[in-house]
Protein backbone atom coordinates (compact mmCIF):
# COMPACT_ATOMS: atom_id res chain seq x y z
CA UNK A 1 0.00 0.00 0.00
CA UNK A 2 1.87 3.34 -0.93
CA UNK A 3 2.20 6.05 1.22
CA UNK A 4 -0.41 8.88 1.21
CA UNK A 5 2.63 12.03 1.96
CA UNK A 6 5.59 11.27 -0.78
CA UNK A 7 8.36 11.41 1.21
CA UNK A 8 10.53 13.42 -1.06
CA UNK A 9 8.20 15.67 -2.47
CA UNK A 10 9.96 18.87 -3.15
CA UNK A 11 7.67 21.22 -1.62
CA UNK A 12 7.33 19.31 1.49
CA UNK A 13 11.13 19.56 1.69
CA UNK A 14 11.03 23.70 0.87
CA UNK A 15 7.94 24.18 3.83
CA UNK A 16 9.75 21.86 6.47
CA UNK A 17 13.06 23.78 6.27
CA UNK A 18 11.43 26.88 6.90
CA UNK A 19 8.16 26.32 9.04
CA UNK A 20 9.47 22.87 10.76
CA UNK A 21 5.37 23.49 12.61
CA UNK A 22 4.07 22.31 9.10
CA UNK A 23 6.00 18.69 8.75
CA UNK A 24 3.59 16.64 6.44
CA UNK A 25 1.02 14.92 8.65
CA UNK A 26 -2.17 14.87 10.24
CA UNK A 27 -1.97 18.63 12.44
CA UNK A 28 -0.94 19.93 9.06
CA UNK A 29 -3.73 18.76 7.06
CA UNK A 30 -6.14 20.02 9.90
CA UNK A 31 -4.71 23.53 10.10
CA UNK A 32 -4.83 24.21 6.51
CA UNK A 33 -8.39 22.37 6.98
CA UNK A 34 -9.30 24.88 9.39
CA UNK A 35 -7.73 27.44 7.40
CA UNK A 36 -9.68 26.99 4.78
CA UNK A 37 -13.47 26.76 6.38
CA UNK A 38 -12.38 30.16 8.26
CA UNK A 39 -11.56 31.52 5.23
CA UNK A 40 -14.52 29.98 3.22
CA UNK A 41 -16.87 31.20 6.62
CA UNK A 42 -15.70 34.25 6.68
CA UNK A 43 -16.57 35.02 2.78
CA UNK A 44 -19.67 33.65 2.85
CA UNK A 45 -20.63 35.31 6.00
CA UNK A 46 -19.32 38.50 4.17
CA UNK A 47 -21.51 37.40 1.32
CA UNK A 48 -24.62 37.13 3.27
CA UNK A 49 -24.43 40.60 4.73
CA UNK A 50 -23.67 42.97 2.14
CA UNK A 51 -24.06 40.95 -1.47
CA UNK A 52 -27.18 42.73 -3.43
CA UNK A 53 -28.84 39.24 -4.35
CA UNK A 54 -29.28 38.65 -0.63
CA UNK A 55 -29.03 41.91 1.25
CA UNK A 56 -32.09 42.20 3.77
CA UNK A 57 -32.77 45.45 2.10
CA UNK A 58 -34.70 45.52 -1.16
CA UNK A 59 -32.18 48.58 -2.17
CA UNK A 60 -29.60 50.61 -0.87
CA UNK A 61 -30.09 52.63 2.59
CA UNK A 62 -28.27 55.81 0.91
CA UNK A 63 -31.50 55.95 -1.25
CA UNK A 64 -35.09 56.15 -0.71
CA UNK A 65 -36.47 55.04 -3.69
CA UNK A 66 -34.77 53.52 -6.67
CA UNK A 67 -36.81 54.13 -10.08
CA UNK A 68 -36.29 51.47 -12.89
CA UNK A 69 -32.40 51.28 -11.62
CA UNK A 70 -31.88 55.12 -10.86
CA UNK A 71 -31.66 56.01 -7.52
CA UNK A 72 -33.02 58.83 -5.28
CA UNK A 73 -30.91 59.82 -3.04
CA UNK A 74 -32.34 60.13 1.19
CA UNK A 75 -30.08 63.13 1.44
CA UNK A 76 -31.38 64.75 -1.96
CA UNK A 77 -35.04 63.56 -0.54
CA UNK A 78 -34.34 65.15 2.64
CA UNK A 79 -32.82 68.35 0.96
CA UNK A 80 -35.87 68.69 -1.35
CA UNK A 81 -38.41 68.25 1.38
CA UNK A 82 -36.59 71.13 3.47
CA UNK A 83 -36.91 73.52 0.31
CA UNK A 84 -40.07 72.83 -0.43
CA UNK A 85 -41.86 73.33 3.28
CA UNK A 86 -39.31 75.91 4.53
CA UNK A 87 -39.03 72.90 8.03
CA UNK A 88 -36.74 70.85 9.49
CA UNK A 89 -36.78 67.46 8.26
CA UNK A 90 -38.02 65.91 11.05
CA UNK A 91 -41.23 68.67 11.73
CA UNK A 92 -42.40 67.45 8.33
CA UNK A 93 -45.44 65.21 8.20
CA UNK A 94 -45.71 61.77 6.25
CA UNK A 95 -48.42 63.69 3.81
CA UNK A 96 -45.31 66.34 3.05
CA UNK A 97 -42.46 63.45 2.69
CA UNK A 98 -44.73 61.06 0.58
CA UNK A 99 -45.81 64.42 -1.82
CA UNK A 100 -42.17 65.30 -2.49
CA UNK A 101 -41.36 61.55 -3.07
CA UNK A 102 -44.07 61.50 -5.67
CA UNK A 103 -42.53 64.20 -7.09
CA UNK A 104 -39.29 63.19 -7.34
CA UNK A 105 -40.17 60.10 -8.74
CA UNK A 106 -42.51 61.11 -11.32
CA UNK A 107 -40.06 63.61 -11.92
CA UNK A 108 -37.64 60.56 -12.58
CA UNK A 109 -39.84 58.64 -14.60
CA UNK A 110 -40.30 61.77 -17.01
CA UNK A 111 -36.56 62.07 -17.27
CA UNK A 112 -35.89 58.68 -17.99
CA UNK A 113 -38.84 58.71 -20.80
CA UNK A 114 -37.03 61.51 -22.46
CA UNK A 115 -34.06 59.68 -22.54
CA UNK A 116 -35.96 56.98 -23.54
CA UNK A 117 -37.06 59.01 -27.14
CA UNK A 118 -34.45 60.95 -27.24
CA UNK A 119 -35.26 64.12 -26.55
CA UNK A 120 -31.95 65.69 -26.60
CA UNK A 121 -31.66 65.09 -30.51
CA UNK A 122 -34.94 67.01 -31.09
CA UNK A 123 -35.66 69.58 -28.57
CA UNK A 124 -33.36 72.61 -28.51
CA UNK A 125 -33.78 73.26 -25.16
CA UNK A 126 -32.68 70.10 -23.81
CA UNK A 127 -29.52 70.33 -26.21
CA UNK A 128 -28.71 74.00 -24.92
CA UNK A 129 -29.18 72.90 -21.12
CA UNK A 130 -26.57 69.63 -21.74
CA UNK A 131 -24.19 72.31 -23.67
CA UNK A 132 -24.28 74.19 -20.86
CA UNK A 133 -24.26 71.52 -18.28
CA UNK A 134 -21.09 70.27 -19.68
CA UNK A 135 -19.40 73.47 -20.22
CA UNK A 136 -20.21 74.31 -16.64
CA UNK A 137 -18.21 71.83 -15.83
CA UNK A 138 -14.96 72.10 -18.54
CA UNK A 139 -15.28 75.49 -16.70
CA UNK A 140 -14.74 73.91 -13.06
CA UNK A 141 -11.95 71.72 -14.28
CA UNK A 142 -10.04 74.25 -15.81
CA UNK A 143 -10.51 76.75 -12.41
CA UNK A 144 -9.96 73.29 -10.39
CA UNK A 145 -6.59 73.42 -11.85
CA UNK A 146 -5.27 76.76 -10.16
CA UNK A 147 -4.26 78.27 -13.33
CA UNK A 148 -1.84 81.16 -13.52
CA UNK A 149 -2.74 84.78 -14.68
CA UNK A 150 -1.48 84.15 -17.91
CA UNK A 151 -3.33 80.88 -18.79
CA UNK A 152 -6.97 82.72 -17.49
CA UNK A 153 -6.04 85.42 -20.00
CA UNK A 154 -5.74 82.85 -22.92
CA UNK A 155 -8.73 80.80 -21.83
CA UNK A 156 -10.58 84.15 -21.40
CA UNK A 157 -10.02 84.71 -24.53
CA UNK A 158 -10.70 81.82 -26.28
CA UNK A 159 -13.83 81.50 -25.04
CA UNK A 160 -14.57 85.03 -24.95
CA UNK A 161 -17.91 84.71 -26.55
CA UNK A 162 -19.20 82.98 -23.50
CA UNK A 163 -18.28 86.05 -21.03
CA UNK A 164 -20.01 88.44 -23.45
CA UNK A 165 -23.90 88.76 -22.82
CA UNK A 166 -26.98 91.18 -22.47
CA UNK A 167 -26.62 91.19 -19.09
CA UNK A 168 -29.76 89.60 -18.75
CA UNK A 169 -30.53 88.17 -15.32
CA UNK A 170 -28.50 84.74 -14.89
CA UNK A 171 -31.30 82.59 -14.42
CA UNK A 172 -32.38 83.59 -18.03
CA UNK A 173 -28.96 82.79 -19.26
CA UNK A 174 -27.72 79.22 -20.14
CA UNK A 175 -24.65 78.14 -18.25
CA UNK A 176 -25.69 79.77 -15.66
CA UNK A 177 -26.98 78.52 -12.21
CA UNK A 178 -30.19 79.95 -11.00
CA UNK A 179 -29.88 81.41 -7.41
CA UNK A 180 -33.35 79.84 -6.58
CA UNK A 181 -32.70 76.27 -7.65
CA UNK A 182 -33.97 73.42 -5.58
CA UNK A 183 -32.40 69.94 -4.27
CA UNK A 184 -32.94 68.16 -7.57
CA UNK A 185 -31.65 71.22 -9.83
CA UNK A 186 -34.99 73.09 -10.91
CA UNK A 187 -35.77 76.42 -11.39
CA UNK A 188 -37.73 78.19 -9.22
CA UNK A 189 -37.98 77.00 -5.97
CA UNK A 190 -36.44 80.05 -3.29
CA UNK A 191 -35.05 79.03 0.09
CA UNK A 192 -37.84 79.72 2.38
CA UNK A 193 -35.63 80.92 5.00
CA UNK A 194 -34.15 83.72 3.04
CA UNK A 195 -37.09 86.59 2.94
CA UNK A 196 -33.92 89.47 2.12
CA UNK A 197 -35.19 91.30 -1.18
CA UNK A 198 -34.43 89.81 -4.54
CA UNK A 199 -31.30 90.89 -5.40
CA UNK A 200 -30.33 92.95 -7.79
CA UNK A 201 -28.99 92.03 -11.54
CA UNK A 202 -26.36 93.89 -10.48
CA UNK A 203 -24.61 91.47 -8.08
CA UNK A 204 -22.85 88.03 -7.86
CA UNK A 205 -22.26 87.04 -11.04
CA UNK A 206 -24.90 89.10 -12.73
CA UNK A 207 -23.09 91.28 -13.44
CA UNK A 208 -23.53 92.85 -17.27
CA UNK A 209 -21.14 92.46 -20.18
CA UNK A 210 -17.85 92.18 -19.54
CA UNK A 211 -15.50 93.88 -22.38
CA UNK A 212 -11.62 92.82 -22.22
CA UNK A 213 -10.60 95.45 -23.37
CA UNK A 214 -12.06 97.54 -20.91
CA UNK A 215 -10.31 95.43 -18.21
CA UNK A 216 -7.64 96.78 -15.75
CA UNK A 217 -4.28 94.73 -15.87
CA UNK A 218 -3.48 92.12 -13.28
CA UNK A 219 -2.11 94.67 -10.36
CA UNK A 220 1.58 93.77 -9.37
CA UNK A 221 2.15 94.48 -6.49
CA UNK A 222 -0.47 97.09 -6.46
CA UNK A 223 -1.01 98.65 -2.49
CA UNK A 224 -4.24 101.11 -1.32
CA UNK A 225 -3.70 103.76 0.83
CA UNK A 226 -5.17 102.14 3.91
CA UNK A 227 -2.71 98.98 2.92
CA UNK A 228 0.13 101.32 2.62
CA UNK A 229 -0.50 103.42 6.20
CA UNK A 230 -1.51 99.70 8.02
CA UNK A 231 0.83 96.26 8.71
CA UNK A 232 -1.16 93.29 7.47
CA UNK A 233 -3.19 91.70 10.86
CA UNK A 234 -2.89 88.33 11.79
CA UNK A 235 -6.34 86.48 10.18
CA UNK B 1 -2.48 11.29 21.81
CA UNK B 2 -5.14 13.07 24.69
CA UNK B 3 -2.44 16.37 23.64
CA UNK B 4 -2.95 16.34 20.26
CA UNK B 5 -6.66 15.72 20.48
CA UNK B 6 -6.95 18.71 22.82
CA UNK B 7 -4.57 20.73 20.08
CA UNK B 8 -7.56 19.67 17.63
CA UNK B 9 -10.12 20.55 20.07
CA UNK B 10 -8.61 23.96 20.85
CA UNK B 11 -7.73 25.04 16.86
CA UNK B 12 -11.24 24.17 16.36
CA UNK B 13 -12.82 26.56 19.06
CA UNK B 14 -10.35 29.29 18.03
CA UNK B 15 -11.55 29.22 14.50
CA UNK B 16 -15.04 29.16 14.99
CA UNK B 17 -14.37 31.85 17.88
CA UNK B 18 -13.08 33.78 14.98
CA UNK B 19 -15.17 33.47 12.20
CA UNK B 20 -17.90 34.22 14.63
CA UNK B 21 -16.34 37.07 16.20
CA UNK B 22 -15.58 38.55 12.41
CA UNK B 23 -18.99 37.61 11.31
CA UNK B 24 -20.42 39.37 14.15
CA UNK B 25 -17.97 42.60 13.59
CA UNK B 26 -19.62 42.67 9.73
CA UNK B 27 -22.79 42.48 11.15
CA UNK B 28 -22.26 45.41 13.44
CA UNK B 29 -20.60 47.56 11.27
CA UNK B 30 -23.28 46.71 8.32
CA UNK B 31 -25.87 47.53 10.87
CA UNK B 32 -24.11 51.07 11.64
CA UNK B 33 -23.51 51.57 8.05
CA UNK B 34 -27.63 51.48 7.64
CA UNK B 35 -28.39 52.97 10.76
CA UNK B 36 -26.30 56.20 9.86
CA UNK B 37 -27.68 56.29 6.39
CA UNK B 38 -31.29 55.97 7.45
CA UNK B 39 -31.37 58.40 10.13
CA UNK B 40 -32.16 61.67 9.68
CA UNK B 41 -28.78 63.42 9.20
CA UNK B 42 -29.54 66.19 11.73
CA UNK B 43 -30.28 63.59 13.97
CA UNK B 44 -27.09 61.70 13.75
CA UNK B 45 -25.18 63.89 16.52
CA UNK B 46 -27.73 62.70 18.90
CA UNK B 47 -26.47 59.16 18.89
CA UNK B 48 -22.97 58.80 20.34
CA UNK B 49 -23.10 54.93 18.86
CA UNK B 50 -22.90 56.34 15.63
CA UNK B 51 -20.93 59.79 15.71
CA UNK B 52 -17.73 57.41 16.57
CA UNK B 53 -19.11 55.02 14.14
CA UNK B 54 -18.87 58.09 11.56
CA UNK B 55 -15.69 59.91 13.00
CA UNK B 56 -13.81 55.91 12.65
CA UNK B 57 -15.29 56.46 8.52
CA UNK B 58 -14.75 59.86 7.87
CA UNK B 59 -11.60 60.15 9.53
CA UNK B 60 -9.18 58.56 6.43
CA UNK B 61 -10.76 59.75 3.96
CA UNK B 62 -10.58 63.41 5.69
CA UNK B 63 -7.15 62.61 5.46
CA UNK B 64 -7.01 61.53 1.59
CA UNK B 65 -8.73 63.91 0.24
CA UNK B 66 -9.87 67.03 2.18
CA UNK B 67 -6.70 67.89 4.58
CA UNK B 68 -4.73 68.62 1.48
CA UNK B 69 -6.87 72.02 1.01
CA UNK B 70 -8.85 72.47 4.48
CA UNK B 71 -5.58 71.14 6.47
CA UNK B 72 -4.94 68.23 8.53
CA UNK B 73 -6.35 70.36 11.57
CA UNK B 74 -9.24 71.56 9.70
CA UNK B 75 -7.47 75.12 9.89
CA UNK B 76 -8.42 75.89 6.44
CA UNK B 77 -5.97 77.72 3.95
CA UNK B 78 -6.07 81.23 2.94
CA UNK B 79 -3.97 81.08 0.27
CA UNK B 80 -6.64 78.58 -1.28
CA UNK B 81 -9.85 80.15 0.09
CA UNK B 82 -10.37 77.14 1.88
CA UNK B 83 -12.34 77.83 5.26
CA UNK B 84 -11.47 76.37 8.10
CA UNK B 85 -14.10 73.43 8.95
CA UNK B 86 -13.71 73.31 13.24
CA UNK B 87 -15.24 76.74 14.06
CA UNK B 88 -18.92 77.94 13.70
CA UNK B 89 -18.68 79.54 10.98
CA UNK B 90 -20.30 78.58 7.81
CA UNK B 91 -20.58 79.95 4.37
CA UNK B 92 -23.23 78.04 3.02
CA UNK B 93 -26.46 76.92 5.17
CA UNK B 94 -26.19 76.56 9.39
CA UNK B 95 -24.15 74.01 9.30
CA UNK B 96 -26.49 71.36 9.91
CA UNK B 97 -25.20 68.10 8.89
CA UNK B 98 -27.70 67.54 5.88
CA UNK B 99 -26.21 71.31 4.60
CA UNK B 100 -22.62 69.99 4.86
CA UNK B 101 -23.67 66.96 3.36
CA UNK B 102 -25.21 68.32 0.35
CA UNK B 103 -22.14 70.22 0.12
CA UNK B 104 -20.12 67.69 -0.04
CA UNK B 105 -22.92 65.54 -2.13
CA UNK B 106 -22.22 68.08 -5.21
CA UNK B 107 -19.31 70.87 -4.07
CA UNK B 108 -19.37 74.59 -4.60
CA UNK B 109 -18.50 75.43 -7.86
CA UNK B 110 -18.17 72.07 -9.11
CA UNK B 111 -19.59 71.74 -12.51
CA UNK B 112 -22.02 69.21 -10.99
CA UNK B 113 -25.44 71.15 -11.81
CA UNK B 114 -26.45 70.73 -8.01
CA UNK B 115 -23.44 72.18 -6.53
CA UNK B 116 -23.75 75.85 -4.88
CA UNK B 117 -22.63 77.97 -7.57
CA UNK B 118 -25.52 80.97 -7.17
CA UNK B 119 -23.14 83.69 -7.51
CA UNK B 120 -19.04 84.89 -7.78
CA UNK B 121 -17.34 87.86 -5.80
CA UNK B 122 -17.30 89.76 -9.06
CA UNK B 123 -13.77 91.60 -10.06
CA UNK B 124 -14.82 95.65 -9.15
CA UNK B 125 -12.06 96.62 -10.07
CA UNK B 126 -10.91 94.71 -12.82
CA UNK B 127 -14.23 95.53 -14.45
CA UNK B 128 -13.97 99.14 -13.63
CA UNK B 129 -17.13 99.38 -11.47
CA UNK B 130 -15.48 101.07 -8.74
CA UNK B 131 -12.56 103.15 -8.40
CA UNK B 132 -9.58 102.53 -6.97
CA UNK B 133 -10.59 105.50 -4.33
CA UNK B 134 -13.60 103.63 -3.74
CA UNK B 135 -12.21 100.37 -3.28
CA UNK B 136 -10.12 101.56 -0.72
CA UNK B 137 -12.86 102.92 1.07
CA UNK B 138 -15.20 99.74 0.50
CA UNK B 139 -12.17 97.85 1.95
CA UNK B 140 -11.87 100.38 5.38
CA UNK B 141 -15.66 99.67 6.04
CA UNK B 142 -15.04 95.88 5.52
CA UNK B 143 -12.15 96.08 8.16
CA UNK B 144 -13.79 98.77 10.25
CA UNK B 145 -16.40 96.02 11.03
CA UNK B 146 -14.12 93.61 13.33
CA UNK B 147 -11.60 96.68 14.13
CA UNK B 148 -11.32 99.81 14.40
CA UNK B 149 -10.29 102.41 11.76
CA UNK B 150 -9.01 105.48 12.42
CA UNK B 151 -10.06 106.98 8.92
CA UNK B 152 -14.19 107.37 9.97
CA UNK B 153 -14.14 109.44 6.45
CA UNK B 154 -13.54 106.74 4.45
CA UNK B 155 -15.69 104.11 6.73
CA UNK B 156 -18.67 106.19 5.53
CA UNK B 157 -17.64 106.94 2.48
CA UNK B 158 -17.24 102.75 2.28
CA UNK B 159 -20.70 102.31 3.63
CA UNK B 160 -22.57 104.07 0.82
CA UNK B 161 -20.47 102.69 -1.16
CA UNK B 162 -21.43 99.17 0.30
CA UNK B 163 -25.27 99.58 0.15
CA UNK B 164 -25.32 101.78 -3.04
CA UNK B 165 -23.23 101.53 -5.96
CA UNK B 166 -21.62 98.85 -4.87
CA UNK B 167 -24.56 96.58 -4.39
CA UNK B 168 -22.30 95.02 -1.81
CA UNK B 169 -25.35 94.43 0.43
CA UNK B 170 -26.84 92.27 -2.74
CA UNK B 171 -25.35 88.95 -1.42
CA UNK B 172 -23.41 90.11 1.53
CA UNK B 173 -26.83 91.86 3.64
CA UNK B 174 -27.45 95.40 4.94
CA UNK B 175 -25.77 94.59 7.91
CA UNK B 176 -22.97 92.88 6.36
CA UNK B 177 -23.48 89.81 8.26
CA UNK B 178 -23.40 88.01 4.86
CA UNK B 179 -25.96 85.43 3.46
CA UNK B 180 -25.47 81.78 3.53
CA UNK B 181 -27.81 81.05 0.68
CA UNK B 182 -25.51 82.52 -1.48
CA UNK B 183 -22.16 81.69 0.10
CA UNK B 184 -21.41 85.25 1.41
CA UNK B 185 -19.22 85.64 4.17
CA UNK B 186 -20.15 87.58 7.22
CA UNK B 187 -17.96 90.83 7.70
CA UNK B 188 -18.95 91.11 11.17
CA UNK B 189 -17.28 88.27 12.39
CA UNK B 190 -13.42 87.17 12.74
CA UNK B 191 -12.82 84.72 10.45
CA UNK B 192 -11.97 85.31 6.84
CA UNK B 193 -12.07 82.76 3.79
CA UNK B 194 -8.74 84.67 2.25
CA UNK B 195 -6.96 86.58 4.90
CA UNK B 196 -8.22 89.62 6.81
CA UNK B 197 -5.44 92.01 6.11
CA UNK B 198 -6.33 95.12 4.08
CA UNK B 199 -4.15 94.12 1.12
CA UNK B 200 -6.28 90.72 0.50
CA UNK B 201 -9.24 92.66 1.31
CA UNK B 202 -8.38 94.65 -1.29
CA UNK B 203 -7.21 92.26 -3.87
CA UNK B 204 -10.77 90.46 -3.38
CA UNK B 205 -12.86 93.78 -4.10
CA UNK B 206 -10.30 94.49 -7.00
CA UNK B 207 -9.97 91.04 -8.40
CA UNK B 208 -13.12 89.25 -7.31
CA UNK B 209 -13.05 85.25 -5.91
CA UNK B 210 -14.27 81.95 -7.34
CA UNK B 211 -13.90 79.11 -4.85
CA UNK B 212 -14.14 75.96 -5.34
CA UNK B 213 -14.65 72.59 -3.66
CA UNK B 214 -15.35 69.29 -5.78
CA UNK B 215 -18.52 67.21 -5.55
CA UNK B 216 -18.00 63.69 -4.58
CA UNK B 217 -20.65 62.25 -5.19
CA UNK B 218 -19.65 59.38 -7.24
CA UNK B 219 -15.87 59.46 -5.76
CA UNK B 220 -16.52 58.27 -2.27
CA UNK B 221 -19.49 55.99 -1.02
CA UNK B 222 -22.68 57.43 0.43
CA UNK B 223 -21.33 56.22 3.65
CA UNK B 224 -17.94 57.91 4.22
CA UNK B 225 -19.71 61.60 2.75
CA UNK B 226 -22.31 61.04 5.71
CA UNK B 227 -20.10 60.05 7.76
CA UNK B 228 -17.61 62.92 6.68
CA UNK B 229 -20.85 65.52 6.95
CA UNK B 230 -21.14 63.99 10.93
CA UNK B 231 -17.67 64.08 11.31
CA UNK B 232 -17.43 67.89 10.38
CA UNK B 233 -20.50 69.07 11.96
CA UNK B 234 -18.73 67.52 15.35
CA UNK B 235 -15.62 68.55 14.83
CA UNK B 236 -17.90 72.17 14.21
CA UNK B 237 -20.37 72.13 17.36
CA UNK B 238 -19.39 69.44 19.45
CA UNK B 239 -19.76 69.75 22.21
CA UNK B 240 -22.56 69.36 23.07
CA UNK B 241 -24.14 68.03 20.16
CA UNK B 242 -26.62 69.70 19.91
CA UNK B 243 -28.50 70.97 16.28
CA UNK B 244 -27.73 74.51 17.21
CA UNK B 245 -27.67 77.30 14.63
CA UNK B 246 -24.96 79.39 13.62
CA UNK B 247 -24.64 82.01 11.01
CA UNK B 248 -23.27 81.35 7.63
Amino acid sequence: MADLVEPNDPVDHWLEARVPFLKAGPRRSLLFYATGATIGLALAGFALFTAKGTSVRTFPPEDVATVNGRHILRSDFIAQIQVESGQPFAQTTLAQREKVLQEMIDEELLVQRGLEVDLAASDPDVRQAMVAGVNLQVDADVLAQQPTQQQLYAYYNQHIDKYSSDGGDAAARPGHADRHRDARGRHGARPARDRRPEPRRAAGADHGPVRPDRLRPHRPGATTSSSRSRPSSAT
Amino acid sequence: MVSKRLWRIGAAVAAVVVVVGAGAAMVRAHELKTRLLVTDPNDVPAHPELVAYAASLARPAYRKDCASCHGAKMQGDHAKGAPSLNDKVWLYGSGDVAGIEQTILYGIRSGNAKAHNITDMPAFGRTMQLSDAEIADVETYVLSLTRHEADQGAVERGSRIFQTKGSCYDCHSSDAKGNPDYGAPDFTDAEWLYGGDPATVHESIYDGRHGLCPAWIGKLKPAVIRALAVYLHQASFAPPPARSQAHG
